[in-house]
């Protein structure tokens, strides 16, 4: 049993290991130019110094800096897309007639690119955390609305009959049978907006902020700082896994709720 | 003992001649599906009666798309007539109630709930104290033979496992009315005459009012105290048969020689009905177009 996980992790690894074996083969032997493409041991050797300090370099310890402005705003944009979406994706998921007048509105605006509405972000809430938390609102609403939408449109009928055979009355039956059901497209909803979220962080912070992960990804590009600029999509990678698994954790155990 | 006696009534059947009064009425019954997207409409049912007695055990069987379901969705609450009326206790049926417990096909469990919460469902809606229902749960779950599983989740049963825990779900709000579409269809042969014996020996201690959808001629005949034949659509009554064999019933029964005669005929009636259906496919009668 321990054996089939391990065969089954060695078996993900084994690509992730050959690229770096590759990559560190043809930055080692002077192939590939540093400038271009640094070997694998500078990244490291950046980010040891990003999160823990002990150059003279600007970034030099500055993670928790930097992190904590992003992670404010991704929260703070997150937040704000799911208090709308949920709410908005199980009215409308449950009312049809409502649903008449919003749903294509919703629609419409969602053929809008996200990056789009950069430019008008910046004219009302200019550089910085309020253009990047609209943008991140915005970015993670639309997939939590709809999935949210979806989940609770399309329960399984049976079940309401099912629920309406056993006593349940027209309002018990969105707490009783409906929330549940739709709790696992609620859940990836959420989730793919979770994942919205940090690629519109780092949108956000492109307009020129002066801390956070994005925002010091755009200064290490000015400085051709091309260790930082790999290390930083490692760590801006690695944290969208880490807080989608938060999430799925928190979702699961605390609320007691299942995703199947 | 008499075994099986075959009353045989005209092909239009008439309320039954019956000292008990009807539980439950379908009078003149016509029900058509319009799609309007298609501009088609189909009809189900047509000019259907039936009368249903209190503690009567009817098993309905007929060709697929005769119009069976259609039939329980109507006596269920989830879907209105057409033209005709509907009626439980004398009174018509505008809505689903836990006045008549439902077992659909596929059992139609929660899965987010464990077995046991799947089973309480019923009497929390209807806001019974909990030391109430719990103990009655305990109670129906030992008769089902599932108590060992209570806090297991739908998926982690068979199925098998999953219709006794419907059937369960169902029993506790003691509905005085049991509807029930081919809730054994998709079980082997064995576990599924096991669940039929069960089912009887429920049935047979409260003698409730049943409604059983099935194909199967011989799950029909062992069960019921009526078999109701249905037309190929648009569904009418061809037969209505009382099967009276000695209670308590269990499958020594299958070697009846009535048992074994009457589920010829019955078989042959419904194949009949089945090939009649299948030409009316192929030549679309029932589904017309609407202007
Ligand atoms: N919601 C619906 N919309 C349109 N047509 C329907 C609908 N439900 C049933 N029908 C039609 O009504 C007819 C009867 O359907 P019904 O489900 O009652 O058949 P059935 O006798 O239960 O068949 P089976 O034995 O296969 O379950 C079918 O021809 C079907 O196409
Ligand atoms: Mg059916």
């Amino acid at each position: 049993m321990n054996l089939d996980r391990l065969v089954a992790f060695a078996k993900a690894a084994s690509l992730p290991v050959a690229i770096v074996i590759v990559w560190a083969l043809v930055t080692e032997t002077g192939w590939v130019a540093a400038y271009v493409l640094p070997p694998p041991r500078t990244v490291v050797a950046t980010l040891i110094d990003f999160f823990f300090g002990g150059s003279s370099q600007a970034y030099s310890g500055k993670f928790m800096a930097h992190f904590v402005e992003s992670l404010y705003r991704v929260a703070g944009g997150f937040a704000c897309g799911a208090i709308l979406g949920i709410p908005l994706g199980i009215v409308l998921g449950y009312n049809r007639r409502i649903g008449a007048f919003i749903e294509p509105t919703i629609e419409l605006s969602r053929s809008i690119p996200g990056i789009c509405w950069l430019p008008l972000a910046l004219v009302w809430f200019g550089i910085g955390t309020g253009t990047s938390v609209f943008l991140i609102a915005l970015g993670s609403f639309y997939s939590i609305f709809l999935s949210t939408l979806g989940g609770v449109r399309y329960v399984n009928p049976v079940l309401l009959r099912a629920g309406r055979s056993l006593g349940a009355t027209e309002s018990s039956l969105l707490t009783t049978v409906i929330l549940p059901a739709a709790f696992p497209s609620i859940l990836s909803g959420l989730r793919l907006g979770l994942s919205y979220s940090w690629i519109y962080m780092v949108l956000g912070e492109f307009t020129g902020v002066n801390y956070g992960l994005g925002a010091l990804l755009l200064q290490s590009r000015d400085t051709m700082d091309t260790p930082l600029i790999i290390g930083l999509m490692a760590v801006i990678g690695g944290l969208g896994v880490i807080s989608d698994r938060l999430m799925l954790l928190f979702m699961t155990r605390i609320l007691g709720m299942d995703v199947r | 003992m008499t075994g099986v006696v075959a009353a045989k009534v005209p092909a239009v059947t008439m309320p039954r001649s019956n000292d008990r009064p009807a539980k439950i009425s379908f009078r003149n019954i016509t029900k058509e599906f319009v799609s309007k997207a298609r501009g088609t409409s189909t009809k189900a049912l047509n000019g259907l009666s039936l009368d249903i007695a209190e503690k009567d055990f009817v098993c309905l069987i007929g060709p697929s798309g005769c119009g069976k379901s259609t039939l329980l969705n109507l006596i269920g609450g989830f879907e209105h007539a057409t033209s005709g009326d509907v009626l439980l206790d004398g009174v018509r049926v505008t809505a689903p109630g836990p006045d008549r417990g439902v077992v659909f096909q596929e059992g139609a469990l929660f899965p987010w709930l464990n077995v046991l919460d799947n089973v309480c469902f019923g009497p929390r809606r209807l806001g019974l104290p909990r030391e109430r229902y719990l103990e009655e749960a305990h109670a129906i779950l030992e008769e089902v033979g599932l108590l060992p599983f209570a806090r297991h989740l739908p998926a982690e049963l068979s199925g098998g496992m999953r219709q006794r825990v419907a059937i369960a779900r169902a029993l506790i709000n003691h509905p005085p009315v049991l509807l029930m579409d081919e809730p054994f269809a998709a079980l082997d042969p064995q576990t599924r005459v096991l669940m039929q014996e069960m089912l009887l020996r429920i049935w047979e201690h409260d003698n409730r009012t049943v409604l059983f959808i099935t194909h199967d001629v011989e799950e029909a005949l062992f069960l019921g105290t009526r078999v109701v034949v249905m037309s190929s659509r648009p569904g009418r009554i061809l037969k209505d048969v009382r099967a009276e064999l000695p209670r308590p019933r269990d499958f020594s029964v299958f070697g009846h020689p009535e048992f074994v005669k009457v589920k010829a005929e019955l078989f042959a009636l419904v194949r009949e009905q089945t090939i009649a259906a299948a030409a009316d496919a192929s030549g679309n009668a029932g589904t017309v177009r609407t202007p």
